[in-house]
């Protein structure tokens, strides 16, 4: 005979945007490391936490949340960096650039920056998710949505390359 | 001497770059105090003639669906592009059972996301284009709630002069601007500390009839309540008998020219 199972209590709104709140300044500087455009991060962002409370009511383990918002923001990076290419592809000649100041100049100027910006989008997720959000290697590969030994490997040739690109540079 | 970096090189490294990222505003937690600093997005201007895509001064380039209420979803740029949070978040020690273990994104916005009321909004004028006889305003929405919370339609426009008479305008609702169209009605949800934004257009009259009144702003109400937001100076020309043109709340990024 099989017990019935006590249905486990729906996380609450309250309690998502708790832990939102808790990891948007970390989900947001990492959207920045990974996007072409930092400015798009608090977007990213802002669009995976709509994307979650959407389906709030049906949400049972809220020990999942904050690895789920990792691994949307690097899978919705990744949609914004495809995007931009589509559109770097068809954009109008007349265009005009931006006037206002970039916040984010001194940002993009950086050579570690820079040099990010150079690798292999894959190599540049395990990087930033290992040395800047602080994830452990299983924790990288569930938000990247690979194996640990993928991360491994790209963790190596990341920081090969990046020490590469960081000695042309200097 | 190694090739590879070391990984606390790595570390610093990315540490060091962090350092020059703004100061980026983190939303309030609840019952705490806002940390202030505003987003650092950015709303740049539109340059006049870049989007030009109507130059006669009609009526019928406005008005496009309006009322039409397409079923409510949440909005974004790229809308369903996120992994399922039906594979996220279902995992548990114990399996619960799978009818009630997944957290479905229908695509419509939860029930108990509450309609943002004035209380949650503060209202900013954005960027400002204007061409052949046309003026538009970028209306910025932010929650300043601790809250996420939706809006749905195209909010009330009130139009009063500096020391608040009443100033008698045409409000027309419509998702066709001469910018372009801003997509259907749909449900917008706002996180904490978040934008969202509409249009404010009017069509100058050539002969100079219509004399802007210096100062003058707009009372927005948010959809689905009575409350207006503080007066707001926009750039319309706003002058008794004018039309103006206002667009539904929709999320910024599908803002035409944004």
């Amino acid at each position: 005979m099989s017990s019935a199972k006590r249905p486990q209590p729906t996380v609450t709104l309250e309690e998502l945007t708790r832990v939102y709140l808790s990891e948007y300044r970390l989900l947001v500087r990492t959207a920045a490391f990974l996007l072409r455009s930092p400015a798009d991060a608090e977007d990213v962002v802002q669009h995976v936490y709509v994307h979650l409370i959407s389906g709030h009511n049906n949400i049972r383990d809220l020990d999942k949340v904050a690895a789920y918002l990792r691994r949307s923001v690097v899978h919705r990076s990744n949609s914004v960096l495809r995007h931009l290419r589509v559109a770097q592809r068809h954009a109008s000649r007349t265009e005009t650039p931006a006037t206002v100041a970039d916040p984010y100049d001194a940002f993009e100027r950086n050579t570690m920056v820079a040099a990010l910006r150079n690798l292999p989008r894959r190599e540049r997720e395990a990087v930033v998710l290992r040395y800047y959000a602080d994830l452990s290697v299983q924790g990288t590969a569930d938000a990247m949505q690979v194996s640990a030994g993928a991360v491994k490997a790209y963790t190596s040739r990341a920081l090969t390359r990046l020490a590469e690109l960081l000695r042309e540079s200097s | 001497m190694s090739n590879s970096m070391d990984p606390n090189e790595a570390r610093r490294l990315l540490s060091e770059s962090e350092r020059l990222l703004p100061d980026i505003s983190t939303p309030p937690l609840p019952g705490n105090l806002r940390t202030g600093g505003g987003s650092t997005r950015r709303w740049v201007a539109v340059s006049s003639g870049v989007l030009v895509t109507a130059a006669v001064a009609s009526v019928a380039v406005w008005v496009g669906t309006v009322g039409t209420n397409s079923s409510p979803r949440v909005s974004s740029a790229a809308g369903t592009d996120l992994p399922s949070p039906t594979v996220a978040l279902s995992v548990s020690a114990t399996p619960p059972p799978s009818s009630t273990a997944t957290a479905e994104a229908s695509g419509s916005p939860s029930p108990s996301i509450a309609n943002c009321s004035a209380n949650d909004l503060s209202a900013e004028l954005g960027s400002i284009s204007g061409f052949s006889f046309h003026t538009i305003d970028t209306i910025k929405l932010m929650n300043t709630s601790s809250m996420p919370c939706q809006l749905e339609g195209y909010p009330k426009i009130e139009a009063y002069t500096q020391s608040g008479t009443s100033i008698p305008i045409t409000v027309v609702n419509s998702t066709s601007t001469v910018l372009g169209d801003v997509g259907p009605v749909e449900s917008v949800t706002i996180a904490p500390e978040h934008e969202v934004g509409f249009y404010i257009g009017s069509v100058r009259d050539p002969n100079g009839a219509c004399a802007p009144i210096i100062g003058a702003g707009v009372r927005i109400i948010p959809p689905g309540s009575d409350v207006p937001l503080p007066q707001l100076e926009i750039q319309v020309g706003l002058c008794s008998g004018l039309t103006v043109y206002v667009s539904p709340i929709v999320d910024k990024t599908t803002l035409p020219g944004d």
